[in-house]
């Protein structure tokens, strides 16, 4: 293996990691609600514009800086959600869907009044955690970001199957009716959901900052890779989700390294629209067809 | 039930009250004497107002009238303006010719993507899903062939005359947008109440039960996109022949597609004159906004600020769009149940009783309660 495939290939599969946090994020989403939240890549641009406020310009330190992103955001998602969202809960998912999208463009122009619309980043060297795998050389915050995605998809998925918030919310999404003839209160379930899915989306954009320019249209992209995802992975299954993403961050940098870095985007959703194609071919042949929401999330 | 009876229980699609063609009147006149009363930016601004009123009403033929709801129409937009860009700027063709396959590759493109979704098991979203990362695969494309001009775009060269399209006077451009508005109205109104608009409104109301009447649900869908898709390569075609110069950023940019989407909601969708109206009204808004004086970029980000804002309240307070609620016309099919059970309730309690023509208020009192 030459240095600049084993380069790409490392580097694609840290940020896969923490494709799959957002991704995770996402679905918890789309598998309480059954909504698709087109606001969610914002959520990890939310998350991006803070770190920069709070590390690079305020100077607090990562290890602050980063838990701070991760509540802003997530009260952030619930206080959109409960300004969209909830008004109208019980109307058609395409409704609910079309109000978050409208969410995405607000939120979009508003970092964008504040922040401007060229791409800015974060400078952090961490010398300690830089890595050397082979002949690839992986930067400190690289290795952060994906260690950090790793812990927190662990936690996120323990919280969700061994506490009592987790199977109100897994309840819920297996069946809103039934949960909410045990008790279960759907409406607090989808602001926890919007609450744990930003939290989530917001440690991403905290993580990835420093290796990745962020403006505000990189939002959107974001909602689409990981709608495509958990499309093809479905919402019940983490290692599902987990390999789609690897196999993005993977498929990206190596775009990136061999083809062009301008055709990159272009590679990587058609390379997504072609697995999504061929997932839902094999699902029509196999008639195991809605794999979204058929179990609990993980 | 056959057509023939549906046809005989639907009321007129438009349920305007009665001396609404004087209305119509007034508005068409109005519409055809504004290049007299002003011929400079007021017409360059109802121009482009009008284009946004003929894409929403292009979007609303798949997206309103079959259901197929599309976050990418801006693919068959751009791919309008390339084909013009390619044929004119490129080739050094006709752009008469450029409009034809401008057209016609955007019907082409429908075509792919409609197949390509309603053959395979997909549900609603991942169409949605397929048509909004099939437009960003384009532009990103686009941005790096050198063929089309990269990401700093194609720029026409200008040459007025009749041949070239291109003219001095851009009030041609205005009746040519008024002329494409009217041609959607009519199109809108013919679906609403031909064979094929009611066989499409039956696929989006319950397909299922649309295809055990013996509909051919896929076939449906599939022409109610290749029609709107041509529509807004038209859009495109003409966009791009007006402004003389586009990026793929700008016309592959998600923003026309939510334009589209946010028009029609806005209008009334499934509706014949809503769209047109909803496009209308938000591009006259946002154009206004983004000209106010509020130093550099910022009216622009508050303009498209307002398509969200205006996403949200229309889905939350009027999930029926604006004609429907004030001036009437009428929509079929099944409504947002709670929004319904609202508006009926408030009709009821102010004693209006529905016109004689018009059976709604039974029918579909009777759907909700049947749900």
């Amino acid at each position: 293996m030459t240095q600049a495939l084993q380069q790409a290939l490392a580097t694609g599969v840290l940020l896969g990691f923490v494709y799959a946090l957002v991704a995770l994020g996402f679905a918890i989403t789309f598998g309480v609600m059954r909504i698709a939240n087109f606001a969610h890549g914002q959520f990890v641009v939310a998350g991006m514009y803070l770190m920069i406020v709070l590390h690079q310009q305020i100077g607090m330190p990562v290890i602050i800086a980063i838990p701070l992103c991760v509540l802003i955001v997530a009260a952030i998602g619930m206080g959109f959600e409960w300004l969209t969202v909830e008004p109208i809960a019980g109307y058609s998912h395409y409704m609910q869907m079309i109000v978050t999208l409208g969410g995405l463009i607000i939120l979009q122009q508003i970092s964008s009044l504040i922040f401007g619309t060229a791409p800015m980043g974060v400078d952090l060297t961490l010398p300690a955690l830089n890595l050397r795998i082979g002949q690839a050389f992986i930067s400190g915050p690289r290795v952060l970001a994906a260690l950090v995605s790793l812990g927190a998809i662990t936690a996120v998925l323990l919280v969700l199957r061994r506490t009592f918030f987790g199977r109100a919310v897994r309840s819920v999404a297996d069946s809103r009716a039934s949960a909410q003839l045990m008790g279960v209160n759907p409406l607090k379930v989808n602001l926890a959901a919007f609450g744990v899915g930003a939290g989530c989306a917001g440690l991403a954009g905290a993580l990835i900052v420093p290796f990745i320019f962020v403006s505000p249209e990189t939002g959107l992209g974001l909602t689409v890779k990981s709608f495509i995802v958990v499309m093809i992975a479905g919402v019940a299954s983490m290692p599902r989700i987990l390999l789609v993403s690897l196999s993005l961050g993977t498929i990206e940098a190596l775009s990136g390294a061999y083809l062009s870095l301008s055709l990159t985007p272009a590679i990587v959703y058609g390379s997504l629209i072609v697995l999504l194609v061929l997932m839902m071919m094999r699902q029509h042949r196999t008639g195991n067809l809605v794999s979204l929401g058929e179990r609990d999330i993980a | 039930m056959n057509v023939e009876i549906m046809k005989a229980v639907e009321p007129r699609a438009v349920g305007l009250h009665k001396g609404r063609w004087i209305l119509k009147l007034a508005l068409f006149a109005g519409a055809v004497l504004l290049p007299l009363w002003n011929d400079g930016a007021a017409v360059d601004v109802v121009t482009l107002a009008l284009l946004y009123g003929f894409l929403a009403a292009a979007w609303n033929l798949a997206g309103g009238m079959a259901g197929q709801i599309s976050l990418g129409h801006a693919a068959f937009f751009g791919l309008g303006a390339y084909g013009v860009g390619i044929f004119y700027v490129q080739l050094g063709l006709s752009p008469y010719l450029g409009v034809l396959a401008a057209v016609l590759i955007a019907c082409a493109a429908g075509a792919l993507l409609g197949a390509l979704s309603f053959w395979l098991p997909f549900s609603g979203y991942t169409f949605l899903l397929l048509t909004l990362a099939f437009a960003e695969l384009l532009r990103a494309a686009v941005r790096t062939f050198e063929t089309f001009g990269g990401s700093t775009g194609l720029m026409f060269p200008f040459h007025p005359g009749v041949a070239t399209l291109q003219f001095r006077n851009t009030t041609v451009y205005y009746f040519i947008a008024l002329a494409m508005t009217i041609l959607a109205i009519a199109i809108g109104k013919k679906m609403r109440s031909s064979t094929f608009g009611l066989h499409a409104e039956a696929v989006r109301d319950d397909e299922g039960a649309a295809a055990a009447l013996g509909i051919q649900s896929r076939r449906v869908k599939l022409l109610a996109l290749i029609v709107s898709a041509g529509l807004t390569g038209l859009g495109g075609a003409l966009y791009a022949v007006m402004f003389s110069f586009i990026t793929p950023d700008q016309v592959f940019s998600i923003d026309f597609s939510v334009a589209m989407l946010a028009g029609a909601l806005i209008g009334g969708i499934g509706t014949a004159w809503g769209p047109v109206v909803g496009g209308i009204v938000m591009s006259l808004l946002t154009q206004g906004m983004a000209r106010l004086p509020l130093g550099s970029g910022v009216g622009a980000d508050i303009a498209v600020m307002l398509y969200g804002l205006a996403l949200i309240l229309i889905v939350q307070r009027l999930p029926r769009g604006i004609m429907p609620n004030l001036l009437g016309e009428h929509v079929r099919g099944r409504l947002e149940g709670a929004a319904l059970l609202r508006w009926l309730s408030r009709r009821q309690s102010r004693g209006v009783r529905a016109p004689a023509d018009t059976d709604v208020e039974v029918r579909d009192r009777a759907k909700v309660k049947g749900r």
